[in-house]
């Protein structure tokens, strides 16, 4: 987990849009946890009912998000869980413009575009990886990919002699390879030898032949992002790739109807994202950081033609 | 060693902003952004900073999965002592299908390789068994700034001067995507010069070492479809 978190990734989306944000400092009294504060500050832009923000610094053990009650000319109203000194950060990407009831973007709207970012990131570069064992059900032959899982990478199983531990690779393959090779390989029975995700449930996975015993598999798998929930949650992409992050967000939020609607920037970010996804997996492949049977690439760095049509367009 | 905060001022010259306090663009939440974003692209065009950590990496004993160091993208060789070979693991499983293997009850502190596992782990093996830890060098892809925002201005940059007006430039490109419509187009010219600037940092960091992006060397298998896919 990085440092990044989505509060700053939509503060920068904010920016772009030259939306206003909350960017202020507690300049009142301290501020006492479990209950409803009052809270005087130097600035009330981008603050109204109903707002997220967040209150203390990045890294601080008591910083938390809350919701506005109440705001009034030089303070506001909220719920704290912790308590906060005077002098600490209050900021946060609300996207004020509109409120109450000519909203141009909400703040789930755009958190909801940021977790769907990510994911095409992490879905088209897989670049995060977990590795997770788990226990087999004897006589069930498929079972769920983790709910974190974008694809399987590998799976192997775990046996134990005395003192050794071992693990094995189950050979990925097909049903349509089994079928071939075996038409009654589904009537056999034993230790997993091979795995397919072929003609069965989406985000399923089995095995041949049919596992008999409670064995133990260890799955290796590219992952995505489901903690992504509030504006405090950290990103899963490393924090050197989160600005094309902003820039997938604002893909996203010029291209809605609406009066924000700017095919310019929505043509223009795209495009970075993309060219963003581009760089990433070059340096993967020269790295050798995916999937290795799929690694190819060149070690020196070429542009990407996508700037030189927009420029020339 | 220059800081963000000194090429800040060079952005704000681009955009003919005043230096001292800027009215359009927010130095801190903006300006500082910009130029972190500018050295993040430069790394991962160029693999630029390569760092040899001066702090030695604990292996966690009992596994073969290690958290990479926080700060770092991609690993590139690690040593301690002596080099340790570098594999991937779908060729440790075509040259020995038993590299999981390992008796727990013997003491083994000798890593005889090292796998990539995306950009958060990466792999070794044998694991360690038994007491005492064991510690390796690690030379990774670093992030050029590793802090939480807000930025303070003092982050250093870890580039040498002769490329340093690329990532003003880049900024200053990035910061007019605000503005938008004709500023923005025109910017690309700017943006341009960066890219420049970065294809001869890349052939530079070739020049130093074009192994740097090391391909793992073992069999040369044939794919199957199923693996290909």
């Amino acid at each position: 987990m990085g440092l990044i978190l989505a509060n700053d990734i939509l503060m920068d989306v904010s920016y772009v849009l030259v939306s206003a944000v909350v960017n202020t400092t507690n300049i009142g009294t301290t501020i006492d946890g479990g209950t409803v504060n009052a809270v005087t500050v130097s600035s009330v832009v981008g603050m109204y009912p109903g707002a997220q923000i967040v209150v203390g610094a990045n890294g601080s053990g008591t910083q938390e998000v809350v919701t506005i009650a109440t705001v009034g000319p030089g303070g506001f109203t909220a719920l704290f869980v912790n308590n906060h000194p005077v002098g600490e950060p209050i900021f946060g990407a609300t996207f004020p413009e509109g409120q109450p009831d000519h909203i141009l973007f909400t703040q789930a709207e755009m958190l909801a575009y940021l977790v769907e970012v990510e994911n095409d990131f992490l879905l088209k570069t897989r670049c995060i990886y977990n590795n997770l064992q788990t226990p087999l059900t004897p006589a069930s032959r498929f079972y769920a990919q983790s709910a974190d899982a974008v694809r399987l990478e590998r799976i192997g199983l775990l046996s134990s002699v005395a003192t050794v531990l071992s693990i094995q690779e189950v050979q990925n393959s097909t049903q349509t390879d089994l079928d071939l090779e075996n038409s009654l390989w589904e009537q056999e029975n034993g230790p997993p030898q091979q795995w397919f995700q072929d003609q069965i449930d989406t985000a399923e996975y089995g095995f041949y032949p049919l596992p008999i015993q409670a064995d133990t598999i260890e799955l290796f798998y590219s992952q995505k992002d489901v903690n992504l929930t509030t504006l405090l949650s950290p990103l899963l992409v490393p924090d050197i790739l989160s600005h094309y992050m902003k820039y997938g967000v604002l893909a996203r939020a010029s291209s809605k109807d609406g009066e924000q609607k700017n095919p310019l920037l929505t043509e223009f970010t795209s495009k970075v994202y993309d060219y963003g996804i581009f760089l990433t997996q070059r340096f993967m492949n020269s790295t050798d950081v995916p999937n290795p049977k799929e690694a190819i690439g060149t070690a020196v760095f070429q542009r990407f033609p996508i700037y030189k049509q927009l420029y020339s367009g | 060693m220059t800081q963000i905060s000194d090429l800040a001022n060079l952005v704000l010259d681009q955009l003919e902003e005043e230096r001292t306090d800027p009215i359009f663009w927010n130095l801190q939440n903006e300006i500082y952004p910009f130029l972190v974003e500018a050295m993040n692209m430069a790394t991962l065009a160029t693999g630029e900073p390569q760092i040899r950590q001066s702090v030695p990496f604990a292996i966690q004993p009992g596994s073969f999965f290690q958290a990479m160091p926080p700060n770092a993208l991609a690993l590139l060789r690690m040593d301690g002592p002596g080099y340790i070979r570098k594999y991937s693991w779908w060729e440790l499983d075509k040259l020995d299908p038993g590299w999981e293997s390992y008796d727990t009850s013997v003491p083994s502190t000798k890593i005889q390789g090292w796998f990539p596992f995306g950009f958060n782990k990466f792999g070794i093996f044998p694991p360690v068994v038994g007491s005492g830890p064991v510690t390796v060098y690690l030379t990774v892809v670093q992030f050029p700034v590793y802090e939480s925002r807000p930025y303070t201005g003092a982050e250093s940059v870890d580039y040498q001067q002769e490329y340093m007006d690329a990532l003003v430039d880049y900024a200053s490109h990035a910061a007019r995507i605000k503005e938008g419509g004709q500023e923005l187009l025109s910017s690309l010219a700017v943006l341009d010069r960066f890219l420049n600037k970065m294809e001869e940092l890349s052939k530079f960091a070739t020049r130093k070492g074009s192994l740097r992006f090391t391909k793992t060397v073992g069999v040369a298998a044939k794919q199957t479809d199923v693996e290909q896919r």
